[in-house]
């Protein structure tokens, strides 16, 4: 009896104690990436196309085949019009992972006239179809003020030689009433535009000045975030002065140094824009209890971002005094 | 189909009012007409005690011979028999598992009440012979659909893992779910963890949580009897959705001084107990002295885990000062830390703070009353250092007030009330990345009272209807006040067999920060339902048989269905800073539990079974989450070879739990600066997933050993226990790191010893 028993004892526990074969992965979903994003301030627009793919392990990097989706008819409608994105490649930048050309689609013919709907279709070669729409926002339509709170300021000069706690604050509106501008997210940049001389050849570089730097997160600068329902922005004085400090920092040569302009954009982002960059963004600057990062698509039929964006810009000059106070050169 | 949706009572709701003037009329109508029609009657009383410690002795079984009638003691050891015949000689015989049964000869009183003073004398815990009990003929007709009853030294003989431990021994029960031999963390009947109102005596108790969840802190040494309610449960009971669990403390050794102290592979414990003039004190504490064994439930990985746990409690009753009454003050205090010493880490630490004084007071008609002043706190913070994560703080404050009676008429029924006051004060600061932070909560006052009517007359039926009103709700959108209705029916109809059922609607205005989907929880962050949310809703049918086929056998079959609505989500779709950090969601759960017991010395059988559903509705979307184990097993097998020497196993058997699995990867676009010219160059490899939760992990089964020996000389017991966990090394599958496919498994066959020495 023992002679049953105990191997089968033996054989049931060491049957049981196996480990599941498992599998964390299930069959591959067949998903489509397009991604299209209007540029309001160029005519040439593009777009991609490409499929989701799998890899044996768990790495996706492992995937060195490039998943473009070649030879669909991609078409994005605007103001009664279709535009037909050609499909084309260039050299690839970064060969790490893919090393054939990058493919993409392109429309270089595609002027925005004014604000309005604007939509795409992309019919694979297989006769799937995707879609997204938008709207379009003229940043013709758009107004710039600018307000300059202690002491008096001077109109679209920025008054660099002023002290204290000044700020400067930019307040923008629509023209007219403009479909959709409810649905519009703002975001700004400054950036001071200047040469170094180098060898006696000026290269050109730009710096992005920050709204403020603060003191208690040990002088960190902050920079403007996207958001709804905005109409203003506060700039900091000390931001703008410490901007064009850092420009020539350790650098004792600050002659070599010109500065040409700042330049104060407003970045107009459609929502789904939005959506999709402050999942990305958002995400690890505010404060959410959300744990994942989220994802965002409106892309019908498949995955990815038809989104528009658009640029205010308004130029701001320094007084040359206040610039050649600092040690350098003006134009 | 969203069933939540179609069969909330709504208009229940909204009718909360008139529910509660109903139900209160029915019951005033109820105990008036009971006391109509009366014989002249007598009340039996009693406390029943251990005769070397004074420590009242929870679910005591008490026999009167001659009317063939039982009763169970209460938590603190008080039961009361209305309705005896008076001017006649009874026998009362009192019989507890581990102590000599006794017997009294009483006579009752007409309209008076008779108290009776019961000490046991515990057996030696060497001799084999264990009295029987009369526990059958005690539960005629209590309405006790789905709770478990608990004496700790019943959790004793079975193995218990590293050490004894209050939350994991529920996970043996049918309908508890657990997270995983990670985890003590439990959900109950396919509901959330934060759905378990916790309760140390009167106090809740809100992370009460060692080391990652791995064990509770709630020490089972300074732990009388355990109540654990797994849905349906009275009107006394609020604030949560699914279960209650209330832990009932020991009041310490009233006769002698004692001291015990305790090694496991983990801690090292003390414990101090003895009289004060008038009363009793226990003085207890934990610590944990290695991660020896903590690293065995992190797949060898270290961790760096410090804890402790203190607690005190000081009883006081003199005649003298108020007759009949007791007074005690208790005090709970857990810190937990995890300290990586490594910047690239983050860094936690929480701790639990409770205190309480309850003045319990017997009158001399039958009836009892209690009154509760409390302080219940949490903090809990995740430090990030330089790992990239954000830093949470949260801290949680709640100051209650209660008043409680219970009063047994003549006719056996029972009358009972109450009112609470809890001012909870909540503070989530949640911090960016810029190292800012923000404070996302907020304080309110929950005024509520309750009122119900047990009746108790016939001996075949028993009924339990009442309900609770929320005059102030803490925070949340929805109705101001919000009434809760219960009911609960035990039908006897051959007296081996029961028929019972219960029916309730549950309010819950707190929710934890909780990502289900995260396989460690470390500390669940405690908020009020914010603002623009209703408050969580729950309401629950319950139905079941009873059957007791012979003396040493009992059998529970239940079935439920539990439909829950506005449940607190974290919102995923949170694109922008003003979007909701929360969302509404719906669920439903419904299952069937069975349990049987069997009770021959020297052999205890225990088999349970349960099939659980449990799916929730975010957002259109229907999935289950990951405590929806659907078939369970529990098997328990102990043997008293006499001597002192015990065995046992434990045997469990899940079907896996739900998981999300890889279904491919695609190339995203990234957007770093709008600006640029990203379109063309910018993208990463991104996870698809497949629908939530649709895969399962393996089945999970595990077998655990248990020996232990007892040994007494004189005053001096050691209690030296051997168990053999995970005994034939099954791989349990805990979940695979996506980004390795790295498989973690759960716990490895793991020898553990514990010994315990009591003076």
């Amino acid at each position: 009896m023992k002679k049953i028993v105990i191997p089968l004892l033996i054989s049931s526990i060491v049957l049981i104690s196996c480990e599941d074969q498992v599998n964390p992965k299930t069959d591959l979903k067949d998903i489509t990436v397009l991604n299209c994003i209007i540029r309001g301030d160029t005519s040439v627009q593009t777009a991609t196309l490409s499929h989701s793919y799998s890899v044996s392990g768990f790495d996706p990097y492992e995937n060195k085949t490039d998943p473009c989706i070649k030879g669909a008819d991609i078409k994005i409608y605007y103001n009664n019009s279709a535009y037909a994105l050609k499909d084309t490649s260039i050299t690839r930048v970064d060969t790490g992972r893919y090393n054939t050309p990058f493919n993409f689609y392109y429309s270089n013919n595609l002027a925005f006239i004014n604000s309005g709907p604007i939509s795409i279709t992309a019919i694979l070669p297989n006769r799937d179809i995707l879609h997204a729409s938008s709207f379009f926002i003229d940043p013709g339509d758009l107004y710039i003020e600018y307000k300059y709170t202690s002491p008096s300021g001077v109109q679209f000069y920025l008054p660099m030689n002023s002290q204290g706690d000044a700020t400067y604050k930019f307040t923008w509106g629509f023209l007219h009433n403009v479909e959709y501008s409810e649905n519009i997210y703002f975001s700004t940049e400054m950036i001071i535009y200047y040469y170094v001389l180098n060898n006696g050849q000026k290269v050109k570089y730009s710096k992005r000045v920050p709204l403020y730097y603060a003191s208690t997160l040990g002088n960190k600068p902050i920079f403007p975030e996207i958001q709804k329902d905005i109409n203003y922005v506060v700039y900091d004085t000390a931001a703008i002065r410490k901007s064009l400090d850092d420009i020539s920092l350790n650098d004792p040569q600050k002659s070599n140094y010109i500065i040409e302009k700042a330049v104060l954009r407003i970045l107009l982002l459609d929502e789904n824009l939005a959506a999709y960059y402050s999942a990305q963004k958002t995400f690890l600057d505010e404060f959410s209890i959300r744990i994942n990062q989220p994802d965002f698509t409106n892309i019908t039929g498949g995955v990815g971002v038809f989104g528009v964006y658009t640029v205010k810009s308004q130029d701001l000059y320094f007084y040359d005094n206040y610039i050649q106070s600092l040690g350098y050169s003006t134009l | 189909m969203d069933h939540s949706k179609r069969n909330f009572p709504d208009k229940i709701r909204g009718n909360k009012t008139f529910l509660f003037l109903f139900t209160a009329l029915l019951i005033i109508f109820i105990s008036s007409f009971t006391n109509l029609y009366g014989q002249p009657k007598g009340v039996l009383r009693g406390f029943v005690a251990d005769s070397l410690s004074g420590e009242a002795l929870p679910y005591a079984n008490v026999y009167i011979k001659e009317l063939e009638r039982g009763a169970n003691t209460d938590n603190r050891g008080f039961f009361v028999m209305a309705s005896v015949p008076p001017e006649k000689k009874l026998t009362v015989s009192i019989s507890y598992v581990g102590y000599k049964s006794k017997q009294y000869i009483v006579r009752v009183d007409p309209y008076r009440v008779k108290d009776l003073r019961v000490e046991l004398i515990p057996i030696n815990i060497q001799l084999q012979t264990i009295e029987k009990t009369s526990q059958r003929v005690a539960k005629e007709n209590a309405t006790d659909l789905s709770l478990q009853r608990i004496a700790i030294r019943d959790l004793e003989t079975l193995p218990r893992g590293v050490e004894l431990d209050i939350f994991r021994s529920l996970q043996n029960l049918p309908g508890v779910q657990s997270g995983g031999d990670v985890s003590a963390r439990y959900y109950v009947r396919g509901s959330t963890s934060n759905q378990n109102l916790v309760l140390l005596d009167n106090v809740t108790i809100y992370n009460p949580f060692h080391a990652l969840g791995i064990f509770s802190s709630i020490d089972p040494d300074m732990v009388n009897s355990v109540e654990f309610y797994k849905g349906g449960f009275p009107a006394e009971y609020s604030t949560r959705l699914s279960s209650v669990l209330k832990v009932v403390t020991r009041d310490g050794n009233k006769n002698d001084f004692s001291a015990k102290a305790s090694l496991s592979l983990l801690t090292a414990k003390m414990m101090l107990e003895g009289p004060i003039p008038h009363g009793s004190f226990i003085l207890s504490g934990r610590k944990n002295y290695s991660d020896f064994i903590l690293k065995k439930f992190r797949n060898s990985n270290s961790l760096p885990a410090d804890f402790y746990d203190l607690f005190a409690k000081l009883n006081y009753s003199n005649d003298e000062f108020v007759k009949d009454a007791k007074f005690t003050i208790s005090a709970f205090s857990s810190q937990d830390q995890i300290q990586n010493n490594n910047l690239q880490l983050e860094d936690f630490k929480w701790s639990n703070q409770a205190f309480d004084i309850n003045y319990f007071q017997i009158s001399d008609s039958p009836l009892f009353y209690q009154v509760d002043v409390s302080s219940s706190s949490f903090n809990g913070e995740r430090i990030p250092n330089l790992s990239g994560a954000k830093g949470v703080n949260n801290e949680v404050s709640d100051v209650t007030m209660r008043m409680d009676f219970n009063y047994v008429y003549d006719s056996k029924n029972e009358l009972s009330g109450g009112f609470k006051i809890t001012e909870i004060h909540t503070k989530l600061f949640l911090e960016n990345f810029r190292g800012q932070s923000t404070d996302i909560g907020s304080h309110g006052v929950n005024i509520s009272a309750f009122l119900k009517y047990k009746l108790l007359q016939w001996s075949n039926l028993g009924v339990d209807i009442g309900g609770r009103v929320n005059a102030t709700r803490l925070a949340g959108g929805g109705p101001a006040a919000f009434y809760e209705p219960r009911a609960s029916l035990t039908y006897r109809f051959i007296p081996q067999m029961a028929f019972k059922a219960s029916w309730g609607i549950y309010m819950q205005d707190l929710v934890t920060v909780s990502d289900e989907n995260e396989v460690v929880t470390i500390f669940e962050p405690w908020i009020i339902t914010p603002s623009y949310l209703n408050p969580s809703s729950a309401i629950h049918y319950i139905a079941g048989f009873e059957a007791n086929p012979s003396q040493n056998l009992s059998l529970t079959l239940e079935g439920y269905y539990k439909i829950m609505k506005d449940l607190a989500i974290v919102n995923d779709q949170k694109y922008f800073p003003t979007d909701n950090d929360f969302i509404p969601g719906s669920g439903t759960a419904y299952g069937l539990e069975f349990q049987t017991k069997f009770h021959e010395l020297p052999v205890d059988i225990n088999l349970s079974y349960s099939l659980l559903y449990s799916f929730k509705d975010v957002n259109g979307v229907r999935y289950s989450p990951r405590y929806d184990s659907r078939h369970n097993v529990n098997l328990s097998f102990e043997y008293d070879f006499g001597s002192g020497w015990s065995a046992s196993a434990v045997w469990n058997y899940s079907t896996g739990m739900p998981f999300t699995q890889i279904a491919g990867y695609y190339d995203k676009l990234q957007i770093d600066d709008l600006t640029s010219n990203y379109l063309l160059n910018s993208y990463y490899p991104f996870l698809i997933l497949s629908d939530q939760n649709i895969g399962r992990l393996p089945d999970y089964h595990r077998l655990d050993l248990n020996l232990s020996k007892k040994i007494q000389m004189g005053n001096l017991k050691i209690y030296a226990d051997l168990s053999l966990l995970n005994a034939y090394n099954r791989k349990n599958l805990f979940y695979f790191r996506r980004d390795t496919g790295e498989r973690v498994d759960m716990l490895p066959f793991l020898p553990s010893a514990s010994i315990k020495v009591e003076l």
